[in-house]
């Protein structure tokens, strides 16, 4: 495990690791400029950020922060992993332990761990110009005698100090292994320790001081079902230290070690740091007065989420009009350069809308991303959760739940991979759970279009606000109240456990830092895109072949009734356009789609629905803004119909019933059907991330039938109620 | 007397951590550990989550777990 040397041939590999909020990440992006990769660590759900220090060999593999080795949330397990090899790698060659020099003696904590480790240690003392700026001053010197471990001051953002990092990390390399360092531990235990480890090595298990006290102190049940050779050593040493007579107060021998790291390392801050000025009132604490305060804070908090979400849907539209635009363009060039036949529908109703349904929420995806990352890269976030937590305690959750909550508003999926950060497993599983009900991009379609059509008429309510403005806020309400309640139910029914205490560090305030906004904002559509593009690709393909077979061919006879009825000239370009539309229509209610649609009529009918709008949410659930352009083929206006559709529109209007003579698609209807939206789970990309989130079926599954079995209830009480009260 | 009861803006000294298991960890591995000063910052509206100033930095925690912190006199 230890004693890579470069005699051994393999490639430079270094690790990244240290707190939170202490500008790892920073580092990282200006280390490797911007093509670091993303992938996962092997057999792990969780990210990995992965790239080459930009002009060396260097691999250089950045791990989540944590503020421990010992795991507690997913996130810190693979920290811990990586650099023990459990993930089935070659450990790292040199560590870069990040600190925050403003805040020296807690990150002292991690590194104290990483020296026990027994590898090379090179200490990057980053944020130096806040320390400077706050005349705080550090001996670099007496801090590298100390720790016996180089350390070289930096500052990501700027680049400082990145080039003597790298020097110095290829100097840790080829000197011989570091002495090890010891916490302040009592002679006894030291003694039982060093026995500990010896008996190992002779075992053959060659440990690291670290792993060794790893063994020592981890939940008993977990050492002895995991490693029980390592546990048959250990266990006496580990009786040995329990019943040593403790330093006063009693403690068992695990906080007796996290008191003896700290022991070793405040003398060590105490000679190190100085403050040269008396620090004033700080600047973090006088924005923390009003943002954190009961009425300011939560006003100022209300606005900033209006302003996002405002500027999110606004911004985006243009450039969503953009890619629709290529779309029709490229379906276009298509349809002019390939021979008629199955490849070219394929491609053009398959392949190039599927990659359309992608990359066209692409926009407001992005922009959501950016104010996030703003958001979380001034250190605003926290407050944030702190603020909410209140709220979140009501229904068992906490505020760490927030940031996943808020993201999948742009689209679940990326949501519910921020929920590995939540340590609680109960609290992660329900946030995840509830996560969907966030009305996503792809529900603005569906609303749009509804609003469109049967609301656009509509007074303004109080003379001023749209009445579909109003129904749009009430739908995304609809959904963040039901998440809350199913949170409470499931915190209180299946995911039952005691409130998870909420211990959060409060950065201090800093400005953002654009080119860190805009990779994390980057990195977290990319995973949009790869997460749900395959699948999305996958079932737009076979959406296209459910509603294109069997090819049925409009009967002669109704052709020429349409003709009649329409008074056009047979050879009309109108004409020809009306009989396409109808052929269209045709073929797809004999088509698998629409027998499926037709067959689940029963079903839907107490909502509202018709066979027609069964075809549209069978195709939605290739993805839900699908439904607008299914509505189209199924109304006969073509499938190039987009939820602006003047014509979409007044197709739905114009739909009656042929027995009653009563149009079909009311506002009732309407609304019934976006309650459906909001509530139904129907993404199968979803559904494939929390399976893998969750590593089994049982979750995913669970949230099937929750929340579609919520949906039909929903839908069917908004339906009826609204027809009891004479609505239609 | 525990750190739930601590006024603000005051200084103390932690005396020992209370609190079971991971949780108990958790404040120390933060930096909550005997003999180390403390002081509590400010506290939400419904006085549930503290913020406290401990090692140089803040942290905010709930007001139920800074009552397993037990002070020096």
């Amino acid at each position: 495990m230890i004693g890579t040397s470069i005699a051994e041939g393999h490639d430079f590999r270094v690790a990244l690791a240290g707190n939170p909020n202490t500008g790892k990440t920073a580092l990282f992006n200006a280390l490797t400029g911007t093509y670091a990769k993303v992938g996962n660590y092997p057999g792990v759900t969780v990210e990995s950020r992965r790239g080459q220090i930009r002009g060396s060999d260097i691999t250089i593999l950045d791990l989540p922060g944590c503020y421990s080795l010992i795991a507690r949330s997913p996130e810190e397990e693979i920290a811990h992993d990586a650099l023990t090899s459990r993930l089935g790698e070659v450990p790292p060659d040199v560590i870069i332990a990040v600190v925050d020099a403003n805040n020296l003696s807690r990150n002292l904590y991690l590194v104290q761990q990483l020296a026990e480790l027994g590898r090379p240690v090179v200490l990057a003392l980053n944020m130096m110009d806040v320390a400077r700026q706050r005349g705080v001053e550090i001996d670099v010197e007496a801090l590298t005698t100390a720790t016996g471990m180089p350390v070289v001051p930096t500052v990501a953002t700027s680049g400082e100090g990145l080039q003597q990092l790298v020097e110095a990390v290829r100097t840790a390399r080829s000197t011989a292994t570091p002495s090890t360092q010891w916490p302040s531990l009592s002679e006894d235990e030291r003694q039982v320790v060093e026995q500990a480890i010896s008996d190992l090595n002779s075992a053959g298990a060659e440990c690291s001081l670290g792993h060794t006290l790893w063994l020592l102190t981890s939940n008993a049940t977990h050492v002895q079902s995991h490693w029980p050779q390592a546990w048959a050593i250990v266990a006496g040493a580990r009786d040995d230290l329990e019943r040593m007579p403790p330093q006063e107060p009693s403690a068992p021998f695990s906080r007796r070690l996290i008191a003896a790291r700290y022991q070793k390392i405040d003398p060590i801050v105490a000679r190190v740091v100085q403050q040269t000025r008396p620090p004033g009132p700080e600047r973090t604490d006088r924005i923390d007065d009003v943002l954190t305060h009961p009425v300011w804070g939560m006003s100022f908090f209300m606005l900033a989420m209006a302003i996002l979400f405002q500027a999110v849907f606004a911004w985006a539209d243009p450039l969503i009009g953009l890619v629709e635009n290529a779309m029709v363009w490229i379906g276009g060039v298509l349809q002019s350069t390939l021979p008629e036949g199955v490849l070219r529908e394929l491609l053009i109703d398959g392949l190039v809308a599927g990659i359309g349904n992608i990359l066209v929420f692409l926009p407001q995806i992005l922009l959501l991303f950016f104010a996030i990352a703003i958001l979380e890269d001034t250190g605003y976030m926290s407050r944030v959760a702190l603020l909410l937590d209140r709220l979140m305690r009501r229904v068992g959750l906490s505020g760490k739940s927030f940031v996943p909550l808020l993201s999948s508003f742009a689209c679940a999926i990326p949501g519910i991979m921020a929920a590995r950060t939540i340590e609680s497993q109960r609290d992660r599983l329900v946030t995840i759970l509830i996560a969907p009900l966030m009305s996503c991009s792809a529900r603005l379609p569906v609303y749009t279009l509804v609003i469109g059509a049967v609301f656009s008429t509509s007074e303004p309510v109080l003379g001023v606000l749209s009445a579909g403005g109003l129904i749009i806020t009430a739908m995304y309400f609809l959904g963040i109240f039901m998440a809350l309640a199913v949170a409470w139910m499931f915190k209180r029914t299946l995911l039952r456990a005691p409130p998870a205490p909420f211990i959060m560090e409060l950065p201090a305030y800093k400005r953002p830092n654009v080119r860190d906004v805009c990779v994390q904002m980057w990195r977290r559509s990319r995973v949009f895109i790869t997460q749900t593009g395959p699948i999305i690709l996958a079932l737009s393909v076979i959406l296209w072949a459910l509603m294109a077979y069997p090819r049925a061919e409009l009967p002669a006879a109704e052709r020429a009734t349409l003709l009649e009825t329409s008074q056009l000239a047979a050879d009309s370009a109108e004409a020809t356009t009306l009989i396409e539309n109808a052929a269209a229509t045709h073929r797809l209610r004999e088509s698998i789609a629409g027998t499926l649609g037709r067959m689940i009529e029963p079903i839907i009918e107490p909502l509202g629905f018709d066979w027609k709008l069964g075809i549209g949410l069978i195709g939605s659930f290739a993805a839900r803004e699908v439904l607008v352009s299914t509505l189209g083929q199924v109304y006969g206006v073509g499938s190039e119909a987009k939820e602006e559709s003047v014509v979409l529109r007044q197709a739905l209007l114009a739909d009656v019933d042929p027995e009653t003579k009563e149009p079909r698609f009311t506002p009732l209807v309407g609304v019934s059907l976006m309650v459906f939206f909001v509530l139904a789970m129907q993404c199968l990309s979803t559904v494939a991330v929390v399976r893998r989130e969750t590593a089994s079926w049982r979750w995913p599954l669970v949230m099937i039938a929750y929340m579609n079995g919520l949906a039909w209830v929903c839908a069917f009480a908004t339906y009826q109620v609204g027809r009891l009260l004479g609505y239609s | 007397m525990t750190l739930a009861d601590q006024p603000l803006g005051c200084d103390a000294l932690i005396a020992h951590v209370h609190a079971d298991g991971p949780l108990g960890d958790r404040l120390m591995e933060m930096g909550l550990t005997p003999g180390t000063k403390v002081q509590i910052l400010r506290q939400s509206a419904g006085g549930g989550l503290l913020q406290i100033l401990i090692r140089g930095y803040r942290l905010s925690l709930r007001r139920s777990d800074a009552a397993t912190i037990e002070l020096c006199p």
